[in-house]
């Protein structure tokens, strides 16, 4: 084959490749916006029972992910600690620890952490909810009963997830300081009311209003990610598996690159 | 003059690949009236009723409901004209992380703001009626199939339609159970003036729910009154098919 | 209205109601070091220039941050206008004679507002009033300041005074040039080397033989140190041997006066032993028989002195 034709097919995949993402991504943006109609169209009807699915999606998202934030949060926060005693002791500055939990932990780990968790345990579980409520018709039974199940199952899960993910990330945050304070105490023997100070000097207003933004926007990303490949199943109970996996690979990449976007917004 | 509950003029359903399962379709159903759709293969029945139940759009031709045109209607009136339709179809399941008591009322909680326990009053009566009380705090897939098939009619009659799509009543349940729900179905039409659009396989139907009988034969459809209905012509349209006849159609 | 809810709402409810605690707690804490939730008075200044002043860079009274800066605009006159605020509380020591500078703890770079304040008698500089200022020194200032041309005129004069020194060495002059240029002293110096090697082997030989016998000694002193050790127990041993002996001495001395009876008795006996062995001798059955008879031998038991 001639290498023009090669060098049409490369750039004919990349191009078809990078539409294909690009439509998704569109896809999903509509999808919020739909929901967000839905949200507004029906704001006064079926309160009570939003509450209680709302309820449940905060309880299963947030309280029961607790313990395990807190156990990944405590490793996590002793073992930047250990590390930047190890790395700063070299040059000499480990006045500056505080300051490097902040931008490890609170900036970029944190939230990142957190949402990773909640994608492989909530996320995973809505999509796969959706996709058989999909395939064995409980949707249609929900419309026949005159409800939309955008307003139904999709505004309390959004709305719960995103709600959990800033809970969570606000607990792994005060954990994983915990952990690395704890850890600081013990190693270097660094007072435990020194380090809080210093953090507290080091932490600045950009920094809550930026781990805000990006709870705020993991959340709607994974919830909103989440339901809409669920939603797509279709009718074969077979297209549940890739439909889960799809999801998590797309919630993975969004938080990871709403991540950088966000850091480079306020921090550039 | 009331109007009618649904009426469809020259309804086309075409798949995404070009394949049309039927053309022209067209119908209406009065208050009180009862209408059998016959169809082989049974999925332009279930795509049809799909699309009387607003669930679906058909690819052309126009239907209304309760006198309104679907190009007039906005999804809330969709979703309100919902309420007025019990639908219950072959794959209509229950919703399986639920109990059957918040199956059941499901849309009572959503569209009446009442709390669980208010909900739960208003269908004991429905519960004990299809002998689903004992199983109300149980979710479905503790439940035989006739159970599940009951509760989801109880949940349809929950909400006090004015139009009922069936798509193979029987489908699941005994005889016994089955006559049970013929009484119900016709105090509705007698008390309520329910119209009632029944999609089956098996002509015998005909005989129990027919006031008019619509033959679906090669994507067209043809219109026949009960007393002119010749289950030759469906059984001519299923030989040509291939399609197994059933025992209670070589009986009849 | 309901007032019965079920565990997994209150746990909801705990744990949303923990996470604004918390939040709250944290803005709280972050406020406190940031002075966030402390009164400020807004004061201004005017430079020449901006000098990479930037909204929130520090305001410091004699070092110490009192505040930061709100914002820097250009005048009307093009002049760096910089709003400046300030802690309450330190806002009534800034007064009519301080004077406001921008510094940076480098050359270059992270600058702020110094205020020094002044004396306690000039009245304080309203809110919202204008504080003196000092211009920032330039780069050529700190460089007149220190004396930096001096300084380099200085160096290379002693660079000048190496490179003559370099120069005399070069040519053979001085001690260092002679030694440098000449192979005799050369020669001289090379011999003089051989001769402190030499020495140093003999010194090191030496050492070997004093650390040899360092290890000698060191030997002994194990040896006298296992003695000294031991002594206390010979010394009970030789007093014990010394009892005997007395014990024995005494036992010889009353021996001594017993041997003259003994002696007597022994000389009674042995006459009494002649004179039956006389007698035997004179029997005729024996006397033919007998061997001639030994020439006389003290045999030590006479009387002494006899």
């Amino acid at each position: 084959m001639p290498a023009g034709n090669y060098l049409h097919m490369v750039t004919g995949f990349c191009g078809r490749w990078i539409i294909q993402k690009l439509n998704r991504l569109g896809e999903i943006l509509g999808f919020f916006v739909v929901c967000l109609k839905t949200a507004l169209r029906y704001r006064t009807t079926g309160q009570r029972l939003m509450a209680r699915t709302f309820i449940q999606q905060i309880y299963f998202t947030g309280v029961q992910s607790l313990e395990l934030i807190c156990i990944i949060a405590l490793l996590v926060g002793g073992l930047v600690v250990i590390q930047g005693i190890a790395q700063l002791t070299r040059v000499g500055s480990r006045d500056v620890l505080a300051s490097l939990l902040t931008v490890v932990i609170i900036r970029e780990v944190g939230p990142l952490l957190t949402a990773v968790v909640v994608i492989l345990r909530s996320g995973s579980a809505i999509a796969i909810e959706m996709g058989y409520m999909t395939v064995l018709g409980e949707i249609e039974s929900i419309e026949m009963q005159g409800i939309d199940p955008l307003h139904f199952l999709a505004i309390p899960r959004l709305v719960g997830v995103t709600l959990a993910v800033i809970s969570l990330i606000v607990f792994f945050n005060v954990v994983s300081i915990f952990g690395g304070f704890v850890s600081a105490w013990a190693l270097v023997d660094i007072p435990f009311w020194a380090l809080f100070s210093d953090l507290a000097r080091e932490v600045d207003g950009i920094d809550i209003i930026v781990g805000s933004v990006k709870a705020l926007m993991f959340g709607l990303t994974i919830a909103l990610v989440c339901m809409f490949h669920g939603f797509r199943t279709g009718d074969a109970i077979t297209n549940i598996p890739p439909q889960v996996s799809r999801a998590m690979v797309d919630c993975f990449i969004l938080c990871i690159f709403f991540n950088v976007l966000i850091s480079a917004l306020f921090y550039l | 003059m009331r109007k009618p509950l649904i009426s469809a003029e020259n309804l086309e359903y075409c798949e995404e690949d070009g394949n049309c399962l039927f053309t022209e379709v067209s119908f209406s159903l009065e208050w009180g009236q009862r209408g059998v759709l016959l169809a082989e293969p049974h999925r332009c029945a279930n795509i049809l009723l799909k699309i009387c139940a607003t669930l679906f759009q058909p690819t052309n031709g126009t239907i209304s409901w309760f006198g309104r045109s679907a190009e007039e209607s906005d999804e809330k009136w969709l979703h309100h004209v919902r309420r007025r339709i019990g639908f219950v179809h072959r794959e209509t399941s229950l919703i399986s992380n639920m109990t059957i008591l918040d199956n059941i009322s499901l849309g009572i909680q959503y569209h009446e703001e009442l709390i669980r326990e208010q909900a739960y009053d208003r269908i004991t009566e429905v519960l004990k009626q299809f002998e689903l009380y004992e199983y109300r705090l149980l979710r479905p897939a503790a439940l035989t199939f006739e159970q599940r098939r009951l509760a989801v009619y109880a949940r349809e009659l929950v909400k006090k339609p004015q139009l009922f799509l069936l798509e193979h009543p029987s489908l699941d349940l005994g005889e016994r159970v089955y006559s049970f729900l013929l009484e119900v179905f016709k105090k509705c039409s007698i008390e309520d003036g329910c119209g009632f659009l029944v999609a089956s396989m098996i002509p015998e139907v005909v005989n129990r729910w027919g006031d008019w009988v619509m033959v679906f034969d090669q994507g067209r459809c043809r219109h026949f009154e009960v007393g002119q209905f010749d289950p030759s012509i469906y059984r001519e349209s299923m030989r040509r098919r291939g399609t197994t006849v059933s025992r209670e159609w070589r009986n009849g | 209205m309901r007032l019965q809810y079920s565990t997994m709402e209150r746990m909801t409810g705990a744990f949303i109601l923990l996470t604004l605690l918390i939040f709250l707690f944290t803005v709280a804490v972050v406020g406190r070091g940031k002075n966030w939730f402390r009164k400020h008075v807004v004061f201004y200044t005017t430079f020449e220039e901006g000098y990479n002043l930037v909204s929130g860079s520090r305001v410091k009274l004699l070092g110490t941050d009192v505040g930061s800066v709100v914002e820097v605009s250009l005048s009307e006159n093009n002049q760096a206008r910089v709003k400046i605020r300030v802690l309450a509380d330190y806002a009534p020591r800034i007064r009519t004679n301080s004077v406001a500078t921008v510094e940076s703890p480098t050359v270059i770079g992270s600058e702020y507002i110094n205020i020094i304040p002044g004396t306690p008698y000039a009245p304080s500089i309203p809110p919202e009033g204008e504080i003196p200022t000092k211009e920032k020194k330039k780069l050529m200032e700190y460089l007149e300041e220190y004396e930096v041309g001096e300084k380099l005129e200085n160096i290379g004069k002693i660079l000048e005074d190496l490179a003559k020194i370099i120069g005399t060495i070069e040519a053979g002059e001085g001690s260092l040039g002679r030694l440098v240029k000449s192979d005799e002293a050369h020669r001289q110096l090379v011999d003089d080397l051989e001769a402190i090697d030499r020495f140093v082997a003999t010194l090191q030989q030496t050492a070997d033989h004093l650390a040899r016998a360092g290890a000698k000694i060191e030997e002994g002193s194990i040896h006298v140190e296992k003695a000294t050790r031991e002594a206390p127990e010979m010394v009970d041993k030789v007093q014990e041997l010394l009892d005997r002996l007395l014990r024995v001495n005494a036992l010889m001395e009353k021996a001594m006066t017993e041997v003259p009876e003994i002696s007597t008795q022994a000389r009674e006996g042995m006459r009494e032993v002649n004179l039956i062995l006389e007698s035997v001798k004179e029997n005729f059955l024996i006397r033919p028989n007998l061997p001639p008879s030994p020439e006389s031998e003290s045999h030590g038991l006479e009387i002494r002195g006899n």
